[in-house]
């Protein structure tokens, strides 16, 4: 019939198989490249050697062992809750959560690590413990979503300050350590500590969980058929309702799934990096974790470099602050520009969202 | 009855169009449509949806712009750029849905449209508001209330003093009445009326034939994009507008009728569906209705008539206040997964918004129904490639263009997501009832035919068929029995399939 408009389909379907295949990695390899560029750039302007500044923030983020392991160890929790964000957000549910499901995880994971004595093969508890309190903590607002209608966003940020809240009520109170002199619990026993591997580094099993979580969320998205309704519903609910599937369900199943990853966040940087629980136990993690799913384009893959990228900006900016004498904050400013400029030039990751977020539940 | 008339004969007109045409990609929505309205009179634009009325709407108040014909303003030659040139020309449009800011106050809503309205100054902005409102007859009581405080009838009061802030000479509104209840409905006439008796021209773009009754003074007929009637409204009765609109093609292939032989039990029953909507209006009104095991029963109506609220709840979605109660094998549905476990297949009216998922793949769409995901994945494992295999043939089989199963159902024209979702819903297997909401829109003659065949093979095969049609055709070709919906009640004519100009005649609400 029409040879025109047999030819501009060609195009969509080559443009979608782009995408889809390479699209993924583009907006995490150009925000490393932005990121060096502004860095040099708002380091002149404060003055500083913008050659200098840029090669301590490479030297300190990926440059040795030391700085890789450490860029790593931040990189694992922003996967996982990147992760969680990721299958969330496909799903139709805007879990801003994340922070406070990462904290009861942190929480839950420290009472089985600290409370119950020490014993062989108690670390698999306690990782349990990190999914099912963020599991929990999530599973409040799906079920104040599927029953009463309740608008997620409001619900899961208010859940983070009372997860926060909560945190500092522990380690004040029962969670606080035996000598009660400061706020945080007692150290991790041995056994209740992440595997080291490779063993001898600071490297921990809990990175390559996270790597298992990147994996099985693209899995279950693309290649079962609870990913196709959980992707259904994320991007035409009326259609998924019609269809007869499950949607109230399935709603249940993203949310708390995305709560358990967050949960296993807290659990690893518990159980593998600081050994102990402190109010301050997360930086911001779980708010990063939204900038993260939607820089990796809400793929797997792309998710997995996001990570990366804002580990290493975030620990090259320390270094950078050390031997180039810019200030760390800096950095904020070059992750703040970053996400600007890559989201106003791929759109892609925010209509994916914009379709998800709205009319969820056409009925 | 309508002979289309040239519209030399309109008095002075104030627009005058010509030989109109226009199309979106391959589908050609206007076609030589001639128009032409002069000051002082309500002129109905009448058609089915998609018969292009809203199209020749858009060209008049400069939306979009023809591919072709001539439009004359005032006696000259006009292209309207945009619709802010239309409306600097005194041509105003009422869309059909409103252009309001819910949250802010009715005043700051209206010096949204006349940006010399102080907006800092609220109480000389209520009081200016109040006497456009008095000169412009519009009652919108107090424009300190906000939008999303007034009911329907008065945010449109709202969208017209909007539209009349400077006096049109020409006022376009969209389908004005679909969202109102009757009295709105009376008090909209009435406004209308008397900006009509201060020489204001109006356009009413409209579906109802009791409008271009009560309102109308010419009236213009459009059926797939061509003018198939224009003159006084009073040389055309409601019957000859319902033929007009619904088309008096004649087709060969005439079918069914031999249900009573195969006619077995009740299948697919609603019971006394009621369903009122937020604004009041009555959209559903003690419907009931049993579909037999190998029946075709075509519930025939002009759309508006409560044919997607009927189609919601058929297929198990129960709306927020909907009594009543359906029944699939003696089951009663409360949900589209019961309905769809008990054996249904919907295609729905909507199927961009209900029947599929533009970003997602053809052969996951083909997906997009419980018991095909079931048993496409009985351990929850999909197989993209046997999948896509499968698709492939399925889409072939029912002539999907281009059928490529990786394409996203949003790269399809309007047709081809018909037949997309046809493709999933008619070839399912252990179909017990099929609810399909005007199955053939936007296809082509071979096309229907073929979907029409296969609506039959369905039902010799056993299932309760229940179509819902605009189209007197249609439903000649398909009935073995027929009802009319018409305001959201079942109208039973005297005979099974009676013959069409009764069906049209009870469409259009004349007795029969």
């Amino acid at each position: 019939m029409s040879t025109a408009g047999d030819a501009t389909r060609a195009e969509i379907r080559n443009g979608a198989s782009f995408a889809s295949r390479l699209g993924f990695a583009a907006p995490a390899l150009v925000a490393g490249g932005l990121a060096i560029g502004l860095t040099a750039l708002f380091a002149a302007a404060a003055g500083a050697d913008p050659a200098r500044a840029i090669g301590s923030l490479l030297s300190g983020s990926v440059g040795s062992g030391a700085s890789l392991a450490t860029t790593l160890l931040r990189a694992g929790p922003l996967l996982l809750t990147g992760i969680g964000v990721m299958l969330a957000f496909r799903s139709g549910v805007f879990n801003v959560g994340a922070e406070g499901q990462l904290l009861i995880g942190a929480l839950a994971a420290t009472a089985v690590g600290t409370r119950l004595g020490a014993w062989p093969g108690q670390v698999v508890l306690v990782l349990l413990a990190g999914a099912v309190g963020g599991a929990l903590w999530a599973a409040i607002a799906a079920w104040l979503r599927a029953r009463r209608q309740v608008n997620e966003v409001i619900t899961t940020i208010l859940l983070n300050f009372v997860a926060l809240y909560l945190v500092s009520w522990a380690v004040a109170g029962p969670l606080q350590e035996s000598g009660r002199t400061y706020p945080q619990s007692d150290p991790f026993p041995d056994p209740a500590m992440l595997w080291r591997v490779p063993p001898g580094t600071r490297l921990h099993f809990g990175l390559v969980l996270a790597l298992l979580a990147a994996i099985g969320a693209g899995v279950l998205l693309s290649r079962t058929a609870t990913g196709l309704r959980l992707r259904a519903a994320g991007l035409n609910p009326a259609a998924a309702r019609l269809a007869g599937f499950p949607v109230g369900r399935d709603l249940l199943l993203a949310f708390t799934l995305s709560g358990a990853l967050a949960g296993v966040a807290g659990a690893i940087e518990v159980a593998g990096v600081t050994g102990r629980l402190y109010e301050r136990i997360s930086t911001g993690t779980g708010y990063t974790a939204i900038a993260v799913a939607l820089l990796g384009g809400l793929r797997s893959g792309g998710v997995l470099l996001a990570a990366l990228f804002f580990a290493a900006l975030a620990t090259g900016a320390s270094a950078m602050e050390r031997s180039a004498g810019v200030s760390a904050v800096l950095a904020l400013a070059v992750q703040g520009a970053t996400i600007l400029i890559v989201a106003i030039t791929n759109r892609m990751s925010w209509t994916g969202l914009a379709a998800s977020s709205g009319d969820r539940d056409g009925t | 009855m309508g002979r289309p008339q040239s519209s030399a004969d309109v008095s002075a007109p104030l627009l005058e169009a010509t030989g109109l045409r226009k199309r979106f990609g391959p589908v050609t929505a206007l076609e030589g449509v001639d128009f032409a309205c002069a000051a002082g009179e309500v002129h109905a634009l009448l058609g089915e949806n998609g018969a292009g009325k809203s199209t020749l709407a858009s060209l008049i108040t400069g939306l979009v712009r023809p591919d072709g014909g001539e439009m004359r303003w005032r006696g000259e030659s006009a292209v309207w750029r945009s619709a802010g040139q239309a409306r600097g020309e005194g041509i105003s449009m009422v869309h059909q849905h409103f252009m309001l800011v819910p949250t802010l106050s009715i005043a700051e809503n209206v010096a949204l449209a006349r940006r010399d309205l102080g907006l800092l100054d609220r109480e000389r902005l209520h009081a200016e508001v109040r006497t456009l409102a008095a000169e412009r007859r519009v009652d919108i009581g107090d424009p300190s209330r906000r939008i999303e405080d007034l009911a329907v009838g008065e945010q449109q009061r709202v969208e017209i003093l909007k539209a009349l802030v400077v006096p049109p000479a020409l006022l376009v509104l969209d389908e004005p009445t679909a969202v109102l209840v009757p009295s709105e409905v009376r008090d909209l006439f009435s406004l209308l009326r008397s900006l009509v008796d201060g020489g204001t021209a109006i356009v009413i773009v409209t579906h109802k034939l009791a409008e271009v009754e009560a309102l109308a003074d010419r009236v213009t007929v459009l059926r797939r994009g061509r003018l198939v009637g224009t003159g006084p409204a009073s040389d055309f009765d409601a019957s000859a507008l319902a033929r007009l609109m619904v088309g008096e093609r004649t087709r060969t292939s005439v079918a069914g009728g031999d249900a009573a032989a195969r006619a077995g039990a009740v299948v697919l029953e609603a019971r006394g569906l009621s369903w009122t909507d937020r604004s009041g209006g009555r959209r559903l009104d003690d419907v009931s209705l049993a579909v037999r095991e190998g029946e075709i029963l075509v519930v025939a109506g002009v759309e508006g008539n409560g044919q997607s609220e009927l189609a919601a709840a058929l297929a198990g979605e129960r709306a927020e206040g909907l009594e009543g109660e359906v029944k699939l094998c003696g089951r009663s549905i409360a949900s589209p997964a019961e309905a769809r476990a008990a054996g249904l297949a919907v295609v729905p009216a909507d199927r961009r918004r209900d029947g599929l998922v533009s970003e997602l793949a053809l052969w996951e769409n083909l997906l997009l129904a419980r018991d095909r995901i079931e048993s496409a994945a009985p351990r929850g494992w999909l197989r993209p490639s046997e999948q896509r295999a499968s698709a492939r043939a399925s889409l072939e089989e029912f002539h999907v263009r281009p059928a490529d199963p990786d394409l996203p159902a949003a790269a399809l024209s309007g047709g081809n997501q018909q037949r997309l979702v046809l493709a999933r819903e008619l070839s399912r297997e252990g179909l017990r009832a099929v609810v399909a909401a005007t199955p053939t829109r936007g296809l082509d003659l071979v096309a229907t035919e073929g979907v029409h065949d296969r609506i039959r093979g369905l039902a010799r095969g056993g299932a309760a068929v229940l179509v819902f049609s605009t189209d007197l055709d249609e439903v000649e070709a398909l009935a073995d029995r027929i009802l009319v919906l018409f305001r959201g009640r079942i109208v039973v004519p005297e005979a099974a399939r009676p013959e069409r100009a009764v069906v049209g005649r009870l469409m259009a609400g004349v007795a029969a």
